[in-house]
């Protein structure tokens, strides 16, 4: 039976973490609990740890709804690398869970052979990589391919871009439109300006030339 | 890299066995031809071509890092 040992600040961060190692949900841990500081405040002031071992509960059937994506996405996982590996035999790929989502971290040699053009590659992956997912299962949750750090790089480009452009609008106290974007970028300029009183955003343009409009509130 | 195409295109059609991948190779480029179940071609062409546009990007990253650029011919 798989088991692991983590420790963490708090009992309930050290069982989260144990999920993510494991690509599973607390329902699906055994938990025992191997040392544990008393109060919560005092443990992250003292920074003592708890420290818990999880073991993963087999389960009753492989043909259970959780079981199936397991195995389906061990399935995606063997075929991804080996696509990997035909561009760059000494890339490695690291899967980790987060927000319901399955991230495919691909490690290479640094050169960004899999980031390309724009991410142009990494989307291309990413894209051919959900549409066999939906294929195999549709329950299966969605999949960010990432490598070298460049989805977290892009997200503040974008967020930085919004804010220059929010200062322009102001300014000039009219609308100012971003650059064609696909929809979860222009989802990220949306978010970005939302908290923003004075400012209103909405997408213009059709299919691939969509942009977001940035205006001041009248 | 005939390979490369052959695991994508086998992941996303619904006769496998019927994938078919021919390489011809030339001094700098090869073409490789892709042939699948005529009830396929849509999912490997994919809307306004976005499938097939995809296993191109992917080809072409292949061929900057083994230096031989290939080109993708999706054969009715």
């Amino acid at each position: 039976m798989q088991h692991i040992e983590v420790a963490a600040k708090t009992v309930e961060e050290a069982i989260t973490l144990a999920g993510q190692q494991l690509h599973t949900t607390e329902d699906n841990l055994e938990i025992e609990v191997l040392e544990q500081t008393p109060g919560k405040f005092l443990s992250i002031f003292s920074g003592r740890k708890a420290k818990i071992r999880a073991t993963l509960k087999i389960a009753p059937i492989q043909a259970t709804p959780g079981g199936r994506t397991h195995e389906n996405l061990d399935a995606l996982k063997i075929l991804f690398d080996r696509i990997a590996r035909h561009i760059d035999p000494a890339a490695r790929i690291e899967t980790a869970t987060c927000h319901d989502e399955i991230i495919f971290n691909i490690i290479g040699d640094g050169s960004g052979i899999f980031i390309g053009k724009k991410g142009q590659t990494l989307e291309a992956l990413q894209y051919l990589l959900n549409k066999i997912r939906t294929r195999q299962s549709a329950d299966m949750p969605h999949i960010i391919v990432d490598s070298e750090g460049y989805r977290s790089r892009h997200i503040e480009n974008l967020e930085s871009l919004a804010l220059r452009l929010s200062e322009k609008a102001k300014k000039k106290s009219g609308p100012i439109a971003t650059p064609p974007l696909n929809s979860s970028d222009r989802r990220i300029i949306h978010m970005k300006l939302k908290q923003d009183p004075d400012l209103t955003t909405w997408s213009k343009g059709d299919g691939s030339m969509r942009k977001v409009v940035i205006a001041p509130r009248q | 890299m005939k390979d490369l195409v052959k695991y994508i295109a086998q992941a996303l059609v619904d006769n496998p066995d019927a994938v078919v991948v021919s390489e011809i190779e030339g001094e700098q480029t090869s073409v490789i031809e892709l042939r699948v179940a005529k009830e396929d071609l849509g999912k490997i062409i994919g809307k306004h071509g976005r499938t097939a546009q995809s296993i191109r990007t992917i080809l072409s990253a292949s061929s900057a890092k083994n230096r031989k650029r290939a080109v993708l011919e999706i054969i009715e």
